[in-house]
C-alpha cells in the first residue's frame, strides 16, 4: 500500500509542483524546436516519459547496490549516461526489429529525447534526493507527464499570443521566455512557496 | 549598394558569431537551463562558464574529427560518444572550478553534470557538416561559450547584486532593498526574457540606423 501512496505523491508532486520544464527549466532548450508542432512535441514526451520511468528503475537498481562502496561524486553522473545509453541501446534494437513504423516516427526525436538535461536531471534529482523505487518510478513517470504538458501548455499560449500585438523586440524567445516564466511564477506561488527574504 | 553598411556590418558581426549576432543563449535559446536557473550567483555564472569551455570546446574538436572522417555512425551512437566524451572531460574542468568556493558544486547541484548533455554542444554537433575545418569548428565553438559566459556573467551579477545585495560573495553596501525573488527560477525566466528583448531591440536599432546612413549616402551620390 505504501507503494502506490509513495508512487502517487511523488508523480502529482513531478507533474505540478516539481514540474521539470516549470521549476527546474530543463528541456526548455527544445522548446523553441517543439512548439512549432504538437504531434512532434507529443511524440518527444512519450519518448521522453519512457526514458525517464524505464531509466530512474534502471538508476535505481545499478546506484543503491553500489552507492554505499563509491563516495566519488564524478562517478554517480557517468553510471547514470551508462543507463541512459544502456537503454538507448535495447529501445533502438527493439523497436527497430518489432515496429518498424514506430521506429520510422520517432527516429529523429529520439536520440535528442534520450540525450537531453531532463532526461539525466530526472535520474539526477531522484538519487540526490535518495527516493525508494516507489518514488523513482513515480517521480519518473511525472516528470515525463509533466514535461508533456508543460510543452503543450507553452505551445497553446504561444498560439494564442502570435495572435495579439506584441511588439517587435519581443517576437520570438523573449515573449516565449516571459510566458514560460509567468506561468512558473503562477506554479511557484500555487505550491504554497514564499518569496526568500 | 543601399545595403552596403548592413552586409560590412553583417560581415564584421560574423567572425565573432558566436558572441552577439548567434549569440547561443539570446538568439538560439541553447543553454537555458543553465542561464535561467544556475545563474544566481557570479561564482556560479563563472563556474558554469569554465566547465561549458572545458567540457565543449575538445568535444566539438573530437566531433569535427568524425565528421571529417566521413564514416557513418548513427546519430544515437554519435551523440553517447559526444556526451561520454564530455562527462569525463567534466572531472577536468572541477578542479579548475574548486578553487572559486568550497560550496560551488553544492550551489551548482545537478546543473554542473547537466553540462555534459548541454544543448550548446549537442546543437553544434548535430549541424556539423563534412566540410567544415575542424580549426574553424573549434573557433566558433570558443566563440559560443564566450557568448555563452557574458550573458550568464550578466546574469549572474544582477541576480546576485538585486538579489543578495553582493557581487562575487562581497557585501555591496549602496543596495539597500534586496529583492530575494530575483534567485528564484521565475525571474531567471523573466529576466532572460527582458535581456533577448533587449538585445533584439538594439540590434535592430543598429542595424536600422546603419541602413538609414547608407540611404543618406546613396542619395547624396
Amino acid at each position: 500500500m505504501s507503494f502506490f501512496r509513495d508512487f502517487f505523491m511523488l508523480a502529482m508532486s513531478a507533474i505540478v509542483a516539481q514540474n521539470l520544464f516549470f521549476t527546474r527549466a530543463l528541456g526548455t532548450s527544445r522548446m523553441l524546436i517543439l512548439m512549432r508542432n504538437t504531434r512532434a512535441a507529443i511524440r518527444y514526451g512519450i519518448v521522453l516519459t519512457w526514458v525517464t520511468t524505464a531509466g530512474s528503475v534502471l538508476s535505481y537498481l545499478i546506484w543503491k547496490p553500489l552507492s554505499e562502496h563509491l563516495t566519488s561524486a564524478y562517478i554517480r553522473p557517468i553510471l547514470f549516461l551508462a543507463c541512459i545509453y544502456a537503454l538507448f541501446g535495447i529501445t533502438y534494437f527493439v523497436v527497430k526489429k518489432y515496429l518498424p513504423g514506430l521506429f520510422r516516427a520517432l527516429a529523429d526525436l529520439a536520440p535528442s529525447a534520450f540525450f537531453s538535461c531532463a532526461a539525466l536531471g530526472t535520474l539526477l534529482i531522484n538519487s540526490y534526493q535518495g527516493h525508494n523505487l516507489a518514488k523513482s518510478i513515480g517521480f519518473g513517470l511525472g516528470s515525463g507527464i509533466g514535461f508533456t504538458c508543460a510543452l503543450l501548455i507553452v505551445e497553446l499560449g504561444l498560439r494564442r499570443i502570435a495572435l495579439s500585438d506584441v511588439p517587435k523586440a519581443f517576437r520570438g524567445l523573449p515573449i516565449a521566455l516571459l510566458y514560460v516564466g509567468l506561468i512558473s511564477l503562477a506554479i511557484y506561488g500555487l505550491t504554497g512557496h514564499q518569496l526568500p527574504s | 549598394m543601399r545595403t552596403r553598411k548592413v552586409k560590412r556590418l553583417k560581415k564584421s558581426m560574423y567572425r565573432a558569431k558566436g558572441i552577439l549576432a548567434g549569440n547561443p543563449v539570446l538568439v538560439y535559446g541553447l543553454g537555458l537551463p543553465f542561464a535561467v536557473f544556475a545563474s544566481t550567483s557570479l561564482k556560479n555564472a563563472v563556474a558554469l562558464s569554465i566547465a561549458m569551455a572545458v567540457s565543449n570546446i575538445p568535444t566539438l574538436l573530437f566531433a569535427s574529427l568524425i565528421a571529417k572522417s566521413k564514416t557513418k555512425i548513427p546519430i544515437g551512437i554519435r551523440m553517447a560518444s559526444y556526451t561520454l566524451l564530455s562527462a569525463f572531460l567534466l572531472i577536468a574542468s572541477s578542479k579548475l572550478i574548486a578553487p572559486i568556493s568550497p560550496y560551488i558544486f553544492d550551489s551548482l547541484g545537478i546543473y554542473f553534470p547537466l553540462i555534459s548533455v548541454n544543448t550548446i554542444m549537442l546543437y553544434q554537433t548535430q549541424n556539423m557538416s563534412a566540410d567544415e575545418n575542424p580549426v574553424s569548428v573549434v573557433v566558433s565553438g570558443i566563440f559560443n561559450v564566450i557568448g555563452f559566459s557574458l550573458v550568464m556573467c550578466l546574469m549572474g551579477t544582477v541576480r546576485e547584486l538585486f538579489g543578495r545585495g553582493s557581487i562575487w560573495g562581497v557585501e555591496a553596501g549602496f543596495i539597500k532593498i534586496k529583492a530575494g525573488g530575483l534567485l528564484v527560477s521565475f525571474s531567471g525566466f523573466i529576466l532572460l526574457g527582458f535581456l533577448c528583448a533587449i538585445y533584439k531591440g538594439l540590434s535592430r536599432i543598429i542595424k536600422g540606423a546603419a541602413l538609414r546612413a547608407d540611404n543618406r549616402q546613396a542619395i547624396k551620390r
